[in-house]
């Protein structure tokens, strides 16, 4: 009987450590307003509607990841320039808000709720890319102190790297710093932010001082972090090789000019996987260490449960008759080991369904439309030239790809900016772990817009007598 | 007895799941005014409201008390905006948010005794002539100018910073200093010069670092 007792107290305890599986409502999605959806939808592009609801239904805690993808997106619309600075803007109020003790942190760091909870910063390589996207609008503006305010603003996140040759090594930033400076004629400054440049990329050759036209390229697909538990691991998606710049002057017709080719100004993968551990990497293997210890305890409890269940369940020596003194001293023992077999089982359980709601995963959120290499070029070119041609050319130096790029001038300097591979547009509306995976499984669906039906009042209709 | 077993599985799962389900219950925080000159709920360090307000108060004062300025006997002809006002920090700002501040906190307090250049306005200012030139306007109540005003003095100025990180504590400090001066548009003499710095320093939760 007591053995019964304790499987049904053990099926009880089991079930209660399947569902212990914690996730939070702030991870879930919300359902917002219709009326609120579509009015907040209005002005964003169409293509970007079902991205857009999905800011809208995870809120803040992913509102900087979101603002991340869908301001790249808006910024190669090429277009869209105003809402994606808008959406750069808001996204480096994220990043620079100081969180210094919130409720979020708190619970982020609480054995039972993951890292996952806190409000997306991104890691220090995304925190510099949204400041490069920023700048590059600033750029496109031809408002080249605010340019270069960014660039330098996302220097200084790269600079938590846990080994110091890592540390602020993020090359891209002080080449642009150095070229909005030149833009803005302040060859001093661009020839201090060029030094600093080349301490990073000896090799690389430095703009002219006529120069007026940056060609900058971004080639393959975004780092992709993985988790293999407390550990935020990245892997490399896809890279190409390099790309050239060639452009016909409409003042000398069949004269094509050819730039040459584009220069390997930053690996982003690189950058994200050269900077280390996390501070909170060993608070994360303190959860983890403390949920293996407690599945351990509930291993060898049930272990335990199932060796004192089997003597509770053995029927005793077949050999000889026994007296009634003896069988009544093997029932007792047979009770005892129940006992401690439920015993057993209750703690091994709880010590189980204990260790299966300790969160220890790091957060892999990630910014998926990102680039993984940029390359870039400087030209000295005529105000006629309004388009480049670029051949993307494979690592053996193969044509792979042509494409068209217009110059977008502002002020004293153009910018040209082409993309391959991945596409800017996010094929998911969610970003990759954005929410728990039956979420992310479920389609996006906007509601309906509210279709207001105004009835007249009833018309006031003389009764005719009888 | 089985059907107890299988009410208390239930309501042990259920507690479990709501023990999860930590619904994210904070009060909504509605409008509230917050005084400019005072430092708000969301802090940076960056360049803020109050280091505005405090820094072109302090500029305006001081340009106020300079004789050369205030006391000529045919008051100087000032331009002000942020033309040649650079910023070289890295903070990200509309130095307009400045300059605007400044020149109209000046034109208040001055009250006749340094006259205000709309440079920023000139071609508002071209087309209107144009048009009264052109007589495709009246000429307008005022008597007619020669030329637009041009500027005695012009202000100009720097910002920049010196930010340090480190990369342990995450601990983030930014060094600010804004420059205003005031340059003599005929000899480039630097009548005025005024300065004002801070540095802040503020560090990230440990799961940010």
């Amino acid at each position: 009987m007591a053995v019964v007792g304790a499987l049904r107290w053990t099926t009880c305890l089991l079930m209660a450590a399947l569902t212990g599986g914690c996730v939070t409502a702030r991870e879930r999605e919300a359902v917002p307003e219709a009326a609120l959806v579509h009015s907040y939808l209005s002005d964003k592009p169409a293509e970007l509607h079902r991205h857009f609801y999905v800011t809208l239904a995870q809120g803040p805690r992913n509102r900087t990841l979101n603002h991340m993808r869908l301001g790249l997106a808006s910024f190669a619309m090429g277009n869209r320039d105003r809402l994606a600075a808008e959406l750069f803007d808001d996204a480096l109020a994220g990043i620079e808000a100081v969180h210094a003790d919130t409720p979020e942190t708190r619970k982020a760091q609480g054995l039972m709720t993951g890292e996952r909870i806190k409000d997306f910063k991104g890691e220090p390589y995304e925190r510099v890319m949204a400041y490069y996207y920023r700048g590059l609008l600033y750029l496109r503006d031809g408002d080249y102190d605010n340019a270069r305010a960014s660039f330098k603003g996302g220097m200084l996140q790269d600079a938590l790297a846990e080994e110091e040759q890592y540390r602020a090594d993020f090359a891209l930033m002080p080449f642009l710093q150095g070229w909005a400076a030149h833009c803005a004629g302040k060859d001093a400054l661009a020839a201090e932010d060029y030094r600093e440049f080349k301490d990073f990329n000896k090799d690389a050759p430095l703009p002219g001082g006529t120069d007026n036209v940056l060609v900058l390229v971004e080639t393959g697909g975004a780092p992709v972090k993985v988790s293999d538990g407390p550990r935020l691991r990245l892997r490399r998606t896809a890279g190409t090789g390099s790309a050239r710049i060639v452009w016909n002057d409409p003042d000398r017709p069949g004269r094509p000019g050819n730039g040459g080719q584009a220069l390997l100004l930053e690996d982003i993968f690189h950058q994200a996987s050269t900077r280390g551990g996390r501070p909170f990497d060993a608070i994360l293997e303190g959860k983890a260490e403390f949920k293996s210890t407690a599945d351990t305890v509930g291993d060898a409890a049930l272990v335990g449960a199932v060796v004192a269940a089997n003597v509770a369940t053995s029927g005793g020596s077949p050999y000889g008759r026994k007296t009634r003194q003896q069988r009544e001293n093997e029932n007792d023992a047979r009770a005892a080991a129940a006992m401690v077999a439920g015993g057993l089982a209750v703690i091994g359980l709880l010590s189980k369904a204990f260790a299966s709601t300790i969160e220890a995963q790091a957060d892999i959120r990630y910014w998926d439309n990102l680039s993984d290499r940029v390359l870039g070029l400087t030209l000295t070119l005529p105000d006629g030239v309004k388009t480049l041609g670029v051949e993307f050319l494979s690592p053996g130096g193969n044509v792979l790809r042509q494409d068209r790029v217009a110059i977008q001038r502002a002020g004293r300097c153009g910018l040209a900016w082409i993309r391959d591979g991945a596409a800017t547009l996010p094929r998911n509306p969610r970003a990759p772990n954005s929410v728990p995976a039956d979420i992310m499984a479920t389609p996006v669906t906007i509601p309906p817009p509210v279709v207001l039906v105004t009835t007249s009042p009833p018309r006031e209709t003389k009764e005719s007598p009888p | 007895m089985r059907r107890t077993h299988a009410a208390i599985a239930v309501i042990v799962a259920g507690l479990s799941l709501a023990a999860c389900q930590q619904v994210d219950n904070t009060a909504g925080a509605p409008t509230v005014y917050i005084d400019p000159a005072t430092s708000g709920p969301v802090k940076g360090v960056g360049i803020e409201s109050q280091d505005i307000v405090g820094m072109t108060d302090q500029m305006m004062r001081d340009m106020l008390s300079q004789p050369r300025l205030t006391n000529a006997a045919t008051p100087p002809s000032v331009i002000i905006d942020s033309e040649y006002f650079h910023n070289e920090s890295s903070s990200r700002l509309n130095k307009n948010t400045i300059t605007d501040r400044l020149r109209i906190g000046l034109n208040r307090a001055a009250a006749g005794r340094m006259q205000f250049v709309g440079r920023h306005y000139a071609d508002m200012v071209a087309k209107e002539r144009e048009l009264k030139r052109q007589g495709t306007v009246d000429r307008g109540g005022l008597p007619a100018a020669r030329a637009q005003k041009g500027g005695d003095y012009r202000l100009g100025g720097r910002i920049t910073s010196l930010d340090s990180r480190d990369p342990r504590s995450g601990a983030m400090q930014r060094y600010s200093q804004i420059v205003f001066e005031m340059i003599d548009l005929e000899t480039s003499e630097i009548v005025w010069s005024g300065i004002y710095e801070f540095a802040k320093s503020a560090q990230d939760d440990i799961i940010y670092r």
